[in-house]
């Protein structure tokens, strides 16, 4: 094939290029530290001495949380500006940005996650019932 | 970053309980509670619900463990048990499938230019580097099993030819064996009989020496007519003990006894208890005026 010579190269440049990263990883720390990684992956049977293969594993969830979270982050950030739109009120927007099932359950979604949360517990199915009709 | 702890609307104390239990996973869980917390802040976040970050934790705990069993299988079906890069990058392929990442729905590319691994690659050249907060030591702890020696090891030879020798020892016919008890005592039983008789003769000893001097008191005090009439009353009253007692006391003293009248009182005592002792106590009133009259007039002789 015609582009083989080229893909060759560029295969190299692809194997360098991975093996350089694989390189870089080990300067890089990730967030999740290296003996909780290894004992999680021991005990769904991945077996590797090598520890940059470790760490792409760490990194890969680092990646994975901190998408997630930033999705959060988004849907929180577009709630606040809906309710700051409705009540007109610039001290509402400097609320904290705190990460609630909510919004984790929206991004989560995305990601093919079924996290949904039960909303309230009640004692009784007639629990928060106005007490009239309660009575009915 | 602090934490706003409201949990599901139970109304429960979070993981200080303390009658919850420890389970074997809550080392490498409160890690990752860590770990999640500090990327939500690095993202932007200036708080959490306590569910919620629990969520996150727990799903940051699912992604590696499927990804390493994915990984695993794509090396076992290659025909190996050890995994590679190759592997881990078709397991995050695997992952990915769902959300979808550039270059998926190509096939025959090389694993090599994979674009998730691109998309890592570019993930740690932007994001800055967050160390865990803490150092952790290396876990789970391995504890050194006390195993049982073998055969060889005790310089036992197995109880049968079938038993190899490598294998572990059997325990101790002791341990398997019931032997009769000896109770240990501590005290002699004839010893303690022997002591309580001897204890018993003392008492009883001191005890007659103690009548004895009651005696010789009243016999050297009392006047010979008090004695006489109250055995006499004694005697109609029933008492034959106390009368005999009496009796001997006069005996004691050398008086002399009027044997006919003692005996006919027994007799008529054994005769009729209950009348004599009607009887009795109203001459027992009428002689006691008697004999306080015969004494002071003894007296005034």
């Amino acid at each position: 094939m015609s582009h083989n010579p080229q893909s060759s190269d560029g295969k190299h440049d692809d194997d360098s290029t991975l093996s350089d990263f694989l390189a870089s990883l080990m300067d890089y720390t990730p967030t999740i530290p290296d003996e909780l990684v290894e004992q999680y992956l021991a005990k769904s049977g991945f077996q590797c001495p090598d520890v940059r293969l470790i760490r792409l594993v760490a990194v890969a969830t680092q990646k994975f949380v901190a998408e997630v979270a930033s999705d959060a982050l988004q849907h929180c950030k577009a709630r606040q500006d809906a309710v700051v739109k409705d009540k007109r009120d610039k001290q509402q927007r400097d609320k904290r940005l705190i990460l609630t099932m909510d919004d984790l359950s929206k991004s989560l979604r995305e990601y093919g996650v079924n996290v949904k949360h039960q909303e309230y517990f009640a004692d009784s199915p007639s629990t928060g019932i106005d007490p009239a009709s309660r009575e009915e | 970053m602090s934490g706003v702890k409201t949990t599901g609307g139970k109304g429960e104390d979070g993981p200080s309980s303390s009658l919850e239990r420890a389970k074997a996973d809550d080392f490498g869980r409160s890690i990752s509670k860590i770990v999640v917390a500090q990327i939500c802040e690095s993202v932007g976040y200036q708080g959490y619900k306590e569910s919620a970050l629990e969520a996150l934790a727990d799903i940051s705990i699912w992604y590696p463990c499927d990804l390493a069993k994915n990984a695993s299988f794509h090396a076992n079906l290659a025909g190996r048990t050890e995994c590679n890069v190759f592997d881990i990058t078709r397991a995050l392929e695997d992952l990915g499938d769902s959300h979808g990442f550039p270059g998926a729905s190509e096939t025959g590319n090389c694993l090599v230019d994979s674009c998730i691994v691109k998309g890592i690659t570019q993930f740690v050249d932007t994001k800055e580097e967050i160390p865990f907060a803490q150092p952790v030591p290396k876990f789970p702890v391995v504890r050194n099993e006390k195993l049982v020696p073998s055969f060889k090891h005790m310089n036992e030879a197995p109880p049968g030819k079938h038993i190899p020798s490598w294998l572990p020892a059997f325990p101790d016919p002791h341990t398997y064996n019931h032997t009769p008890m000896w109770t240990e005592r501590a005290s002699n039983p004839c010893a303690d009989k022997i002591e309580q008789a001897r204890r018993q003769i003392k008492a009883e000893r001191a005890l007659l020496r103690l009548q004895q001097r009651f005696v010789l008191v009243v016999c050297t005090i009392l006047p010979k007519e008090a004695i006489i009439s109250d055995s006499i009353i004694f005697l109609l009253i029933g008492d034959s003990v106390h009368a005999c007692y009496w009796k001997s006391m006069l005996i004691m003293r050398g008086e002399k006894v009027w044997h006919w009248l003692s005996e006919t009182c027994a007799l008529l005592s054994y005769m009729s208890v209950g009348f004599l002792f009607h009887l009795g106590f109203t001459v027992f009133f009428t002689l006691a005026t008697v004999e306080s009259l015969v004494s002071m007039i003894a007296i005034g002789y």
